[in-house]
């Protein structure tokens, strides 16, 4: 009996090469569309929380001498979305003491590889040399300060001597640009020689997670640090999410009922156009359980293939289409089985079961 | 050959309902089939041949009357009985379509055997496809193959597993006048060899000469003579 339904399953499969074909097809579309949407709407919505990120482009800074050795374990606590190794330190300016911000890599426009923080200048560059700064728009104006200036910053312990800058760009104000006047690392040290009481890790969070627990899980793995959330603005971020969340299972639950139900009638007029030869094979005896089960079997190959297919080309195609710094679009073939086959081989079973269910004589009338 | 086989059916009525419409095509017909006997039902279009043929073979049940196999009347059966009944008694040959597209001529054969759990299928089949005279055409797929030669793997199909009766719908209608002739000798000579009971359905009076016994249906009921 198992070999005659795997017969039937096989030949059904492997024979009819156009209609499996597009079977495969529509179970790639839907796959692609479902495991696409995802991370694509994930991102969309990442990117567009940024503009909650009015004070600092992140949610949570823990400062503290050493800071950096701990970078590995912000991998163990989840709903860290990105995160920065920096300098913020205090100096003082003519107008009085303020906070600057050093990278701990090389400070490129644009922020180098993260899509956390971006140094992009509306006038000018971001700084490259150790005696080069850039500086917000609005400490500029109120300094009176143009490219090619000159500004000099004190160390805060008064003792050292005034250290001269060349103000190299103009900050944009834009979403993941910080508000802090930034320097080099080596530009840092100049100005505060201790620079590992500096270190600073910048953290952004997903805007799911509970930033209280992070900051408490950060305060464990950081004792002596100081751990800075800036609640108010996550608050806006978490808002914006759960909306977006809303949105995107919702989409996620419409593209996997048009897939399915695509699949489905694909898979009902597959059966339809058989159903002469079901109607003979049950006239000759073969039991109606054989057929349903063997169209069952060949629905799963179906869907397993177009899975399989699906998920090559949608990982080709975001490694090929999605720039590299977003490693983490890429769908869990696991979910999208999870999802796809069941959905798909209950229809397809549906599908089946309701030729298969018609009599014998009223099959053999349907030419 | 085992004898003794005999399909009756007594008093068979069966009204179909299309809307307001209702068509009582059979009115009490009675038939008898015995191993070894070839019968010919010949009838007008519409008469309701193929409707007697599917309540005689079990796959449509009458609204009243009974259909017996060696005296069991079979729709007393389950219906897993009586799909086991025609898998291990019964064979068919229909109009056309007969086959399975997607599976050779060899594999058509051998779907009955396998519903079976016959172990030496490859076998039989190969050997009653060389009988139908198709040794050479074996793995050649129906799309592939010609409406008589379609026919003859259908018939090998139906007599495969030695069954005791044998139910053929119309198996030349679509066939012209010379395949026609070559699958009428094909399936009377596979029956008589198998000794099996058939009861050949056909609007084609030509097919007469081939019978022991021709019954007419004649206003929903089975008649000896002709009107
Ligand atoms: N499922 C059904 N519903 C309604 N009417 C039906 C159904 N099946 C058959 N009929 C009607 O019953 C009548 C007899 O049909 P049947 O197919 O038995 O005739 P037939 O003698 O085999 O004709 P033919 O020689 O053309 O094959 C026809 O008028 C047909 O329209
Ligand atoms: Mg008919």
């Amino acid at each position: 009996m198992i070999r005659m339904i795997a017969r039937l399953a096989w030949w059904g499969f492997t024979r009819d090469r156009l209609k499996v074909a597009f079977m495969i097809l529509a179970v790639v579309g839907g796959m692609a569309a479902y495991a696409v949407l995802e991370p694509t709407l994930n991102h969309v919505s990442a990117t567009s929380m940024q503009i909650w990120r009015t004070e600092a482009p992140w949610d949570i800074s823990v400062k503290g001498t050493g800071v950096h050795s701990l970078v590995k374990s912000l991998r163990s606590i989840s709903g860290i979305a990105a995160y920065e190794e920096a300098f913020l330190f205090d100096a003082i300016l003519p107008r009085g003491q303020m906070t600057l911000l050093a990278l701990k890599g090389q400070c490129e426009p644009g922020g180098g590889a993260t899509p956390m923080l971006s140094l992009e200048c509306v006038e000018g560059r971001a700084p490259s040399a150790q005696n080069e700064i850039a500086l917000t728009q609005g400490l500029a104006e109120t300094l009176g300060l143009a490219v090619g200036d000159t500004v000099s910053l004190l160390p805060m312990d008064g003792e050292g001597e005034p250290v001269p800058f060349t103000v190299s760009g103009i900050l944009a104000a834009k979403i993941r640009v910080p508000v802090f006047p930034v320097v080099t690392r080596e530009g840092a040290s100049s100005v505060q020689p201790d620079l590992a009481k500096s270190e600073c890790l910048l953290v952004a969070l997903d805007g799911r997670v509970d930033i209280a627990k992070v900051a408490s899980a950060l305060r464990k793995l950081a004792p002596e640090a100081e751990v800075v959330t800036l609640e108010e603005q996550y608050k806006g971020i978490s808002t914006g999410f759960s909306y977006a969340d809303a949105v995107g299972s919702a989409a996620q639950v419409v593209t996997m009922i048009v897939a399915i139900a695509a699949l489905t009638s694909l898979f009902f007029l597959g059966e339809r156009t058989k159903s002469y030869q079901i109607g003979v094979l049950k006239a000759v005896g073969v039991p109606s359980s054989w057929l349903v089960l063997s169209s069952a079997v060949e629905g799963v190959m179906t869907l397993s293939a177009g899975c399989v297919l699906g998920w090559v080309l949608v990982t080709q195609f975001y490694s090929v289409a999605v720039p590299s710094s977003l490693p983490s679009v890429v769908p869990g073939l696991k979910d999208i089985l999870r999802v796809l086959v069941p959905g798909g081989a209950a229809g397809i079973l549906t599908a089946s079961a309701l030729v298969v269910s018609r009599p014998a004589s009223s099959l053999l009338r349907d030419w | 050959m085992e004898t003794g086989f005999k399909l009756s059916g007594k008093g068979l009525v069966k009204t179909y309902k299309t809307g307001d419409a209702t068509i009582q095509v059979l009115a009490g017909a009675t038939i008898e089939v015995s191993a070894g006997e070839m019968v010919v039902l010949l009838g007008p279009s519409g008469s309701g041949k193929t409707t007697l043929l599917h309540l005689l073979a079990g796959l449509e049940k009458p609204d009243s009357g009974s259909v017996f196999v060696n005296g069991t009347d079979i729709y007393s059966l389950s219906d897993a009985k009586r799909s086991r009944m025609r898998r291990e008694q019964f064979g068919f040959v229909f109009q056309s379509f007969n086959l399975l597209s997607s599976m050779s001529a060899l594999e058509n054969v051998q779907i009955p055997l396998w519903t079976l759990g016959r172990k030496n299928a490859r076998v039989l089949a190969e050997e009653i496809l060389e009988r139908v005279g198709l040794a050479h055409r074996i793995h050649h797929r129906p799309g592939q193959l010609s409406g008589g030669e379609q026919q003859r793997v259908a018939i090998a199909r139906a007599l495969v597993t030695q069954p005791k009766m044998v139910f053929a719908d119309e198996p030349t209608g679509n066939l012209d006048r010379s395949s026609a002739s070559s699958v009428m000798d094909c399936l009377v000579s596979a029956v008589r060899d198998s000794n099996a009971g058939c009861l050949l359905v056909t609007h084609n009076m030509q097919w007469a000469e081939v019978a022991d016994r021709v019954l007419y249906l004649v206003d929903g009921r089975v008649e000896v003579e002709r009107k």
